[in-house]
């Protein structure tokens, strides 16, 4: 009998851990998996919820609308003012065809979900404003994206303009765009486009740097071995590394240059050989502060861009390929804006974001971005070296058409090779040299020269910026 | 004093009175013109659960009210959700909920002058087959399982009586703390669980099979047998994932149910949806979404119940399904009949572990298998079958102090 | 505006919800004292008509006499009026050769009576129920 007792009690005391658990699951979900399972895509209640709030406007720095929701007959209707020049910016939001771009990474805020402060909730219920969601405040300057934008002429590329100060992103193009109003007429064409204008290039496409990336190789070069400042390199017009030719472009003469010149005329041989002064493991690393083969931690998504890591033996020839920005090196336009940015803010990588602001229904403010801190790359020294081989580049050399009267420019080109046709056209650059406002990255796909094809684009939209700055 | 433990329960029968009155004024005014019909409802409640509790105690002199109180409390909180759910299934579930009552008063008058327990348990086990048998040979099938009867519009689920048989089948069989053949008591639990099995009726095999090794443990204290069943049910699990192509469904569901939303996962992911949704509080009675919900009235609605009372009323809920299965495990534990200790403890722990299978299958802690939450549920069968299983539970414990106080 | 009405609602649901289980925590914590009842206790009780609680032990005299276990002032009583002990798992009363005799259920008994719940005894003009102690009552101290 007593046994049968001691017994009960020991099954209770399993049914006490079998419901203990259940509660502590329980509590478990709802503190750590529940966030995740609202915001989940099947949810058909933040369908609903979308159903129900009327989505926050996206506007531009200076409060100028990007996407908007009117109410038509009792429809709601999602327009976006500023066109074909923000589609791949800014994506949409469509029931049927999902979201992206910024619709898609502020979607949350957009809907005002992401409030959870439950008095806060509950005044906005009292007030009746809990059918709206939150605006958002970008970092986008929408002239200057459109002027961007149109420099392109419909060609495929892409163009980034930043801060260099402090990472705010004030244009963000990718060519050809798309309108978003009324995707659902035109997505069949979209989707078809030979020329994919639903990617955003400037953030997802990943493109060889060409000569662009000699700015890193030039920066590991003056960090590790400062006396190549004052060397002279002789030149053939070619370079033969394993049995492999690497050339000079065309109007390039054979001679000795120094190091000005060799970046000034963007000498591929004189490079390689500084590359392999430089060492493979030094490039690397030096590649690796400028912010390569780390994603970058900001609140618009980009690909990663990626230096492949140097084998331990040999490697002679992808050294040589490396040193030039070619080979196995991709890069984002977002990516060569900030290499640009390092030189133009004294040797600081910043980290670039586009978020200035949300508001909320009943005008709480908030910053959301939490931008890391800018990490100093190299001394400022030898920043404002590089810095006056740059202006160099757009005084007397390739970054000729980049120059702007009255304001001296910094710059370099890039010519990237690419299996698919015509070299990619590179620009990257800040202006003004002596005070950095803006620092800019351009890519036009198989346009040829840098210069001559990305320069216009760069100098269009550093001379608009600038001016805009004059006029406040 | 026993003037102030009536006083307890007289607050906890208010207090449940008043949060019916409350939830189905809110129904009312949900509905849009206002529709005086879900006060009606509370009415209905009130009225059979006061009914109920004052019957039962002048009939029933010493009977433990909390078990009484605290079922009513969950069929209340299921009749909330279910009038939400479905205004007609609430209608059906009000009646049940009637029946169930009067069953509760009935079970626990015959249990408690059931003095014959001289029944030989074959004779138990002889009516869980044949009720187990009946709808393999006349059943209809209804969620994937075999396990109904249908008799003009009523439909039957035979297993919620074949519990209560199988329990007393087994204290019959254990009463005096040691086994008459091992093999043939294994076989005869294996054959009730094998036809729960062949009414693919997966969760119930379950339920009585760790139910009757329960049972033997705390009978025999057998060690070895208990650990050598376990392990089979352990072998029987995994041969059954390799078998059915429904438990891996099930199993499968439950390891990663983001590999198929729209399959597999899909009752399990929109479950989850629910009680995330719910958050702490609730989104409040009438905001959430339980018609997002499959099978949301029967197997789901502790999900739906969380999403619209939150974790709070979750925990809540869990905690009076434990109380109850304390208030029987104390039961078991006053009583000195073997027999009767037995099956009171049979009867907590079928009706504690098909609570823990369902909560736990609906949150996602263990395999989802589709047994019914008790009181809560939709369904007459499980409805009047749990206040029966109380009944006798209520029903023991007189049984007791009459033969106390005769001698 | 039934919003609003559920958002508050909400909150004094689960307040009650709560208040249901304080109350039933109460219950627990009453069973468990119980269960930790004084030794030579019985478990049953005679409760007069004023309420007032004679807990029953093994051996209990009652009568006039200040030395009985259980002690009633009463002109009618003797001073050792009857005698209850504890007989297998019931209780067993008989009547002491008082002058006005011990009364079950209205019957007056002769010989040693087997007690059920709920009986009825009349000592004097004193009247007791018979009970057992609810396994859910609560002591009162003052008599125990």
């Amino acid at each position: 009998m007593d046994r049968l007792r001691k017994n009960t009690k020991i099954i209770f005391g399993i049914f006490c851990g079998l419901f203990i658990s259940l509660i502590v699951y329980l509590s478990y979900f709802t503190a750590c998996e529940r966030e995740k399972l609202i915001q989940s895509s099947y949810n058909r209640r933040l369908w609903e919820q979308e159903d129900r709030v009327t989505r926050g406007t996206i506007y531009d720095a200076k409060g100028r609308p990007l996407a908007d929701t009117v109410i038509d007959n009792n429809v709601k209707k999602r327009i976006y003012p500023g066109g074909e020049a923000f589609g791949p910016l800014i994506g949409y939001s469509d029931r049927r065809l999902g979201r992206a771009g910024l619709e898609d990474v502020f979607n949350g805020e957009l809907l005002g979900v992401i409030e959870k402060d439950p008095m806060i909730l509950l005044r906005q219920k009292i007030l009746g404003v809990s059918d709206r969601g939150n605006d958002i405040y970008l970092t986008i300057d929408s002239e200057l994206q459109k002027t961007a934008y149109s420099m392109f002429r419909g060609r495929r590329g892409a163009l980034v303009a930043m801060d260099p100060n402090t990472g705010a992103i004030l244009a963000l193009v990718s060519s050809p765009g798309y309108d978003p109003s009324n995707l659902q007429k035109k997505w069949d064409s979209l989707v078809k486009n030979p020329d994919k204008p639903l990617i955003n290039r400037a953030t997802q496409g990943l493109y060889p740097p060409g000569s662009a990336f000699k700015i890193v190789t030039l920066a590991a070069a003056l960090v590790s071995h400062p006396e190549i400042e004052k060397k002279v390199y002789y030149t053939p017009g070619y370079v033969k590394i394993n049995g492999r030719i690497i050339r000079d472009y065309e109007g390039l003469w054979p001679g000795n240059y120094d190091i000005t010149n060799a970046f000034r005329y963007s000498s591929n041989t004189v490079f390689i050989q500084i590359g392999q002064e430089v060492g493979k493991d030094d490039l690397f690393s030096m590649a690796e502060a400028f912010g390569f083969n780390a994603r970058v931690n900001t609140d618009i998504p980009a690909a990663t861009s990626t230096i492949p890591r140097p084998p331990m033996l040999g490697g002679e020839v992808e050294l040589a390929e490396d040193s030039i920005g070619q080979g196995k090196i991709l890069t984002t336009p977002l990516q060569m804006a900030r290499v640009a940015s390092v030189i133009a803010s004294g040797g600081k990588l910043v980290t670039p974001y586009i978020l200035q602001k949300s508001v909320s229904p009943l005008g709480i403010e908030r910053s959301v971005h939490n931008i890391e801190a800018p990490k100093q790359v190299m001394n400022k020294s030898v920043a404002d070296e590089i810095k006056a081989l740059m202006v160099d580049v757009v005084k007397n050399g390739t970054g000729s058409p980049a120059q702007i009267e009255g304001i001296t420019v910094a710059g370099k080109t890039g010519s990237a090779q690419n299996p698919f046709g015509k070299t990619h056209a590179w620009f990257v650059g800040f202006a003004p040299a002596e005070n950095p406002k803006i620092a800019v990255a351009a890519v036009v796909e198989n346009a040829g020269g840098g210069g001559a094809n990305a320069g216009p684009i760069v100098r269009e939209v550093m001379l608009q910026y600038l001016n805009s700055l004059q006029d406040k | 004093m026993e003037l102030k433990m009536e006083a307890i329960y007289n607050k906890t029968l208010s207090a449940t009175a008043l949060i019916g009155f409350i939830a189905f004024l809110l129904l009312s005014l949900k509905t849009s013109p206002f529709s005086p019909v879900p006060i009606y409802g509370a009415i209905a409640f009130a009225a059979i659960m006061f009914t109920g509790y004052f019957l039962s105690n002048s009939l029933l002199y010493g009977q433990d009210s909390a078990l009484f109180i605290l079922a009513c409390f969950i069929t209340e909180l299921g009749l909330i959700m279910l009038y939400r759910i479905d205004p007609a299934v609430f209608m059906k579930q009000i009646n049940w909920f009637a029946l169930g009552v009067l069953a509760f008063i009935l079970s626990s008058i015959v249990v408690k002058y059931w003095v014959n327990l001289k029944i030989n348990p074959l004779y138990f086990f002889a009516i869980t087959v044949i009720l187990l048998l009946l709808p393999l040979a006349f059943g209809v099938e209804k969620g994937g399982s075999r396990s109904w009867i249908q008799i003009a519009e009523y439909s039957f689920q035979p297993s919620e009586l074949a519990k209560i048989t199988f329990v007393l089948f087994l204290a019959g069989k254990l009463k005096d703390g040691r086994i008459d053949g091992v093999l043939r008591l294994a076989a005869e639990i294996l054959a009730v669980a094998g036809l729960l099995a062949m009414a693919r009726d997966l969760g119930g095999a379950m339920l009585f099979y760790l139910t009757a090794l329960a049972l033997v443990f705390a009978a025999t204290s057998r060690w070895d047998l208990t650990a050598a069943g376990l392990a089979a049910s352990a072998a029987a699990s995994v041969l059954g994932y390799f078998l059915f192509g429904h438990v891996r469904v099930r199993v499968e569901a439950w390891l990663n149910p983001w590999q198929d939303v729209p399959g597999r996962g899909y009752q399990i992911v929109q479950s989850l949806f629910a009680i995330a949704q719910g958050g702490f509080f609730g989104t409040g009675l009438g905001l959430g979404h339980p018609e997002y919900i499959p099978a949301v009235a029967t197997d789901f609605i502790f999900s739906a119940f969380s999403e619209e009372f939150g974790f709070l009323g979750a925990a809540a809920l869990i905690i009076v399904y434990f109380l109850l299965v304390y208030r029987g495990i104390k039961i078991s534990l006053t009583v000195k009949n073997s027999f009767l200790a037995l099956a009171a403890l049979g009867i907590v722990t079928l009706f504690g572990l098909q609570i823990f299978t369902i909560i736990g299958g609906v949150i996602k802690l263990i395999p989802m298998t589709g047994v019914t939450l008790p009181f809560m549920s939709y369904g007459g069968s499980s409805m009047v079958m749990s206040f029966i299983s109380l009944g006798i539970l209520n029903g023991i414990r007189l049984n007791e102090r009459r033969q106390e106080a005769d001698g | 505006m039934y919003e609003l009405l559920v958002q508050a609602a909400k909150f004094v649901l689960i307040g009650i919800i709560y208040y249901f289980l304080y109350n039933f925590l109460k219950v627990m914590v009453v069973d468990l004292a119980l269960d930790k009842q004084n030794p030579g206790e019985t478990g049953f009780y005679l409760e007069a008509d004023d309420g007032r609680k004679y807990p029953l032990f093994s051996v209990n005299t009652i009568g006039r006499a200040s030395d009985s276990d259980i002690v009633i002032d009463d002109p009618f009583l003797s001073s050792k009026h009857a005698l209850i002990t504890k007989r297998g798992r019931g209780m067993l009363i008989q009547d002491l050769n008082s002058t006005n005799g011990t009364f079950v259920n209205g019957k007056r008994i002769k010989k040693p009576f087997r007690l059920k719940e709920r009986d009825e005894v009349v000592l004097g003009d004193k009247k007791f129920t018979f009970l057992r102690r609810e396994s859910h009552g609560i002591k009162n101290g003052s008599h125990l």
